[in-house]
């Protein structure tokens, strides 16, 4: 079921331009694509900071599973 | 395909994104794959965290946050718990097979007393049964 959500013009203005520039069908694409790589990016964020304590910890894999 | 995930996997995803395990975090945002897990796995990944990393509560609440996995609460599994108990003692492990029973789904871990469990009919996979999927 489609709804609606508000945004100002500029941000309209950027989302059809990216829309157009990058070949999507559809708004609807192109925030999906979007959000994917938004989460994408988070998990990448929050592996590399496990990985970073785990280094200055000196601790390994099976020291955090016991 | 829903699959409820123990910590050791989730671990293991966070620590190698290119592993098997990291890829299928990677199929769930995809909405390839839909992973689970529990209150009682969410608690104990959180302790070990802020135990042996340091990790404050807001960076607790980000890696949560940032994980692809529904966190089903003790209510929805608990008439399980009990039962699942007798089978594994440790709280976390036996949440696991009462959240797969209640769900009717699979259970994915790494841990041997997990994977030699017996549980109604919950199956318990390693993680490399995935590899290539």
């Amino acid at each position: 079921m489609a709804t609606s959500i508000s945004v100002t013009e500029g941000t309209r203005n950027e989302l059809l331009l990216l829309k157009i520039k990058e070949g999507y069908s559809s708004l609807e694409a192109l925030l999906a694509h979007l959000i994917t790589g938004y989460k994408r990016q988070r998990l990448l964020e929050e592996s590399g900071r496990l990985r970073r304590r785990m280094q200055e910890r000196k601790l390994s894999l099976e020291d955090l599973v016991e | 395909m829903r699959l409820v995930l123990d910590a050791n996997i989730l671990f293991s995803a966070l620590y190698d994104m290119d592993s098997t395990a990291g890829r299928l975090l990677l199929l769930a945002i995809d909405g390839e794959v839909r992973l689970v897990s529990t209150e009682h796995v969410k608690e104990e990944m959180e302790r070990i965290l802020a135990s042996k990393l340091g990790y404050s509560k807001d960076e607790l609440g980000g890696l949560v946050a940032a994980l692809p996995v529904d966190w089903i609460g003790r209510g929805i599994y608990e008439e399980e718990l009990a039962e699942a108990t007798r089978i594994l003692a440790d709280p976390a492990d036996a949440s696991l097979l009462a959240c797969a029973a209640v769900l009717g789904c699979e259970v994915v871990s790494g841990d041997r007393e997990v994977l030699a469990s017996k549980f109604r009919k919950v199956k318990v996979r390693r993680l490399r049964e995935f590899k290539g999927r």
